[in-house]
């Protein structure tokens, strides 16, 4: 009935500020020409191509269809998907979809932004900016609510403020050995806790960037998959919870802390989380996953994840961070690759968790490879609470 | 004859930015708190530097021999409220009252009203019963003060009002009503969480059922 | 394949040229609490039956350039009945949202699916938005919309094939004189040649009245597993193969009166299907034409009939309700659909034949239909849907 699926090759360009002199479509060719050469195959090997896109952020109207020119797509299936932040792992789950259908051979998912080139600042303005009711000039608005969660965890002493740049200095030094990351500048905690404070406790060091960058997954079912590949990252598990604030008021402005939905985005990871672990059969997620990546938008959502994904009691984050039990020589490493507070390119990012995920059990890391993983998972957040959580597993049996 | 230069399109473009962005500065002068004005001549100045940078980025591509194409896409909208929003805003603008919904079978309030619970997936706002009147003051639990705005790159303003943008709690609600709009501009010192805050409603003739009919929220 | 998907039900809200009474929110509300009503299905977040009979994932399909907002579909996760739900948002055009919901359905990950599509074209220009759909480089400085495209399209297809505008303007006559039987169509007409031949130039050889009309809508179906839709309906429409099929963009790349795309987007789906000979094994087909020549030029496509035969078919009657494969019975696109409805809305209308739901329109005895959806400049990805009773 369904059939065993696995990601077979990844492939991500560099990310940056900026990058005028590529076009989004060369910077897409690059990144599936990477997860070809990744996965030992030519783009005839690939039966269907699934882009990942929020067309207002560079201004293109399904891009899909300009992007045939150099992803591959001509003449095979596929379609756009488009869910916000979380967007890239909306691709990764539309892909482990159709793989498991047994329909397909080999299937490539595509998520990238190219914000250099669209106004997005104003796209991302126009997010919480209902016609009707946001008068306020919102899109900057994920400011207030993100300060408020900070100042809640603060306050039931989940972390310190000298927690969260320890944290910070960590996220650092893991994406300083990504090569594919964007701020890639070892931090101290000084530089953190003297950083430009924006809405207090937020300092800007602890805020991901805008970068831009594509990123490429290769995924096949089992008879295919074992065929192709040597070195396959078993696709266990996929599931989506959306968690859903109340937009357009409660997206972008509002912790929420006083409803059952909890702080931002917090209870899509939550849900998905526990979705996966159940079905998975994981009781203990910090001793029977080795590694995982979450979408760390921040270094405070950072810590809120762990709590949410239930490696760690309520309000125990700090614990953690002292123990340093999430660095890579840590019991439960997260985020080896830097996370999105190292690299945000926002459609890319969310897949980014699960291509990280997978490569990990793929054992391709390199100076970013945790030691002996055999499982590994990712969890991703997005606007609205969108929230997708996937298991990858070295072997199946 | 003349021979004329045709300027890039991203120069011309860049060139109705800043004249835009000048216009505003002028007017910056009429902001009456000088905390705020100062917020707002600094976002331009920040904009004036955006503007820079992106010009010296595109001389280096065109030396570069990189060909970047600018376009601005126009676009105009004409949305409907629909039936429990218009209702909504011809309250606001006939009575200065704020309506909003509560569910029949869980008791939420919805707001802003809209035709269905989120929550028990049934339909509300048909019926009179499910209508009432929200406070129009009530607890500002969140806000944000715009120290540093960003300019609209195609028309080199600064989009909205200089007022600090407040998350506020309105009383006859439940844990889920929640209205964005402006606070008064006060010493963002004075600001806290937990503040109270009452609508300053502009006068009958000045209403014409948008949000806007209530000027801003001034703390009590 | 092992696992079979079926629709249980469709609904459709009344195509309209500007539903300035109804928010979108309202809109979507409208086909949604219509299917629950239906149904009595309630949402996998909502704590379940017992029986396991519940709505367990929510794909829709809208696009942000039509309301100018990002994430634009987060307003209306409510109106989906999305709290807590697994749900995810496709772009282009809703036949792909059904596809997409039978794989989620095939995959044995999912068993009860909500899709939805919904769009209103009243309330901004969509050629602006059709002219942000090119590349930027190349097509878009041209001032190009999907209307120029699709007479340029349809020059070719007639230069090369020879079908002429008289059997372009049978189309729309034939399919708006069909709206008169279908109660959502948003504009049945009672046409002539002659007048469709005279209505107002509009991008040669596309006249106005070859042309879709700017329409609001929104359209939904529940699609389930076997076990699921039995339990749910006494007359399940079986899905029995699908297939969609990018093209290439540039326009120049491709000669226009080819249908590559949609050729193999319908060979897929015929090959899943078992069907060999589409031209005698479809009983009805509901193709999204957007553009009168499109009707034509689709079918031949997709192998109802042979390449460049399509104009003669229609003038001889084949493709009428009475005919022996009446195509758009509902009226097709061209009587008002929303694109990015259209497609959904013709897996909607096939349903409704082959659950013997359609009314007026209904047409008897048929087995197997076709329906058809398609998006991007002069139809570069197509997406195709077998039914079966």
């Amino acid at each position: 009935m369904s059939e065993r699926i696995a990601v077979v090759g990844i492939g991500q360009t560099e990310f940056k500020s900026r990058w005028p002199e590529i076009s989004q479509v060369e910077m897409v060719h690059l990144a599936v020409k990477r997860a070809l050469e990744n996965a030992h195959l030519t783009i005839k090997d690939i039966d269907a191509v699934f882009v990942g896109n929020m067309e207002l952020f560079e201004g293109n109207y399904q891009v899909d269809m300009w992007l045939t020119e150099g992803d591959g797509a001509y003449l095979k299936s596929g379609m756009k998907i488009q869910t916000g932040g979380s967007t890239g792992s909306s691709v990764c789950t539309t892909v482990f979809d159709h793989a498991a259908t047994g329909l397909f051979g080999a299937i490539l998912g595509i998520a990238y932004e190219k914000q250099d080139e669209g106004s997005s600042d104003y796209g991302l303005r126009l997010v919480s900016e209902d016609t009707f009711f946001d008068i306020a000039n919102g899109g900057r608005a994920a400011g207030p609510a993100m300060a408020a969660m900070a100042l809640d965890m603060l306050r039931r002493k989940s972390v310190t403020e000298e927690q969260i740049a320890q944290l910070r200095v960590q996220e650092s030094e893991n994406a300083s050995r990504n090569p594919h990351a964007h701020l890639r500048k070892k931090l101290t905690v000084e530089e953190v806790m003297n950083s430009r404070l924006l809405i207090p406790p937020l300092r800007i060091l602890h805020m991901c960037p805008a970068s831009v960058g594509a990123c490429a997954m290769i995924v096949a079912p089992e008879k295919v998959a074992k065929k192709i590949s040597p070195n396959p990252a078993w696709v266990v598990d996929w599931v989506t919870v959306h968690g859903g604030t109340l937009p357009p008021l409660g997206h972008m402005g509002v912790y929420m802390e006083e409803t059952e939905l909890g702080p931002q985005w917090a209870f899509g990871v939550e849900q998905a989380s526990l979705k996966l672990y159940t079905r998975c059969g994981i009781a203990n997620p910090r001793k029977e996953v080795d590694v995982i990546e979450v979408y760390n938008m921040s270094t405070w959502h950072e810590a809120e994840w762990w709590e949410r994904m239930h490696i760690c009691e309520k309000n125990d984050a700090g614990k953690l961070i002292k123990e340093r039990a999430t660095a890579m020589d840590g019991d439960i490493p997260v985020n080896p690759s830097g996370g999105v507070v190292a690299t945000n390119a926002i459609g890319a990012s969310a897949m980014q968790r699960f291509a990280e995920a997978a490569i990990q059990v793929r054992n391709e890391g390199g100076e970013r490879q945790v030691p002996n993983v055999k499982t590994s998972m990712a969890v991703t957040a997005g606007g609205d609470s969108y929230s997708a959580a996937a298991l990858f597993r070295k072997s199946l049996y | 004859m003349e021979s004329k230069v045709i300027k890039p399109d991203w120069v011309r473009n860049t060139e109705m930015g800043l004249r835009g962005l000048q216009k505003g500065e002028k007017e910056c002068k009429e902001i009456s708190e000088p905390a705020y004005r100062g917020y707002a001549e600094a976002s331009y100045a920040l904009g004036r530097e955006k503007y820079e940078s992106e010009m010296k980025l595109y001389q280096k591509a065109l030396e570069a021999g990189y060909v970047i194409v600018d376009t601005i896409v126009h676009l105009p909208f004409r949305e409907s409220a629909g039936l429990r929003l218009s209702r909504f805003f011809t309250s606001l603008r006939d009575e200065a009252k704020i309506l909003a919904l509560r569910c029949p079978n869980c008791q939420r309030v919805i707001f802003p009203p809209r035709p269905v619970c989120g929550f028990c997936r049934i339909t509300v706002g048909e019926k009179e019963e499910d209508w009432l009147v929200l406070n129009d003051e009530g607890k500002v639990v969140s806000f944000q003060v715009a120290t540093e705005r960003e300019v609209d790159r195609v028309t080199g303003r600064l989009v909205g009002q200089p007022n600090p943008c407040g998350f506020i709690r309105l009383d006859g609600g439940d844990e889920w009503t929640i209205l964005v709009h402006y606070l008064e501009m006060i010493d963002i010192e004075k600001l806290q969480r937990g503040m109270r805050a009452k609508a300053v409603w502009k006068p009958r003739e000045k209403r014409r059922g948008r949000m806007s009919d209530i000027a801003y929220f001034r703390m009590i | 394949m092992t696992r079979r998907v079926a629709i249980v039900t469709a609904v459709q809200t009344k195509f309209v040229s500007s539903q300035t009474d109804l928010s979108i929110g309202e809109m979507i509300w409208e086909a949604v609490g219509k299917v629950l009503q239906e149904t009595g299905l309630k949402f996998e977040a909502q704590g379940g039956d017992k029986d396991g009979l519940f709505i367990d994932k929510i794909i829709s399909c809208s696009e942000d350039y039509w309301q100018g907002r990002t994430i634009s579909d987060m307003l209306y996760h409510m109106e989906e009945g999305g709290l807590g739900m697994s749900l995810t948002k496709v772009s282009g055009d809703g036949a792909f949202a059904v596809y997409h919901g039978a794989v989620s359905i095939l995959s044995g990950k999912h068993d009860v699916v909500l899709v939805i599509a919904y769009r209103k074209e009243s309330e901004t220009v969509g050629s602006v938005i059709e002219n942000a759909g090119f590349d930027p480089i190349y097509l878009r400085p041209l001032g190009i919309d999907f209307l120029t495209a699709a007479a340029m399209q349809a020059n070719r297809y007639i230069y090369r094939y020879g079908v002429t505008e008289e059997q372009f303007a049978e189309v729309v006559v034939k399919n708006k004189g069909n709206a008169f039987r279908n109660p959502y169509a948003q504009e049945a007409m009672e046409l002539t040649v002659p007048e469709v031949l005279h209505s107002k130039m509009l991008s040669y050889p596309l006249k106005e009245l070859d042309c879709k009309p700017v329409s609001d809508g929104a359209c939904a179906l529940v699609l389930a597993s076997e076990e699921r839709a039995k339990a749910l309906t006494s007359k399940p429409v079986w899905i029995t193969g699908i297939g969609n099929c990018y093209d290439a963009h540039y326009l120049g790349d491709r000669d226009l009166s080819d249908c590559d795309s949609l050729q193999m987007a319908a060979q897929k789906a015929y090959a899943m299907a078992g069907i060999t000979d589409p031209s005698k094994e479809i009983g009805l087909a509901e193709i999204s034409e957007e553009f009168s020549y499109q009707e034509l030029l689709w079918m031949e496509g997709l192998r109802l009939c042979k390449r460049g035969e399509a104009g003669r078919l229609i003038q001889d009657g084949v493709t009428r309700r009475d005919g022996r494969l009446p195509v758009n019975p509902s009226g097709g696109v061209l009587s008002g659909n929303p694109s990015g409805v259209a497609g959904m809305v013709r897996v909607a209308e096939a349903f409704l034949q082959l659950s013997d739901r359609a009314g007026d329109r209904q047409i008897a005895k048929v087995e197997t239909a076709l329906a058809h959806g398609v998006y991007g400049p002069a139809g570069q990805a197509h997406c195709v849907i077998i039914l079966k009773r």
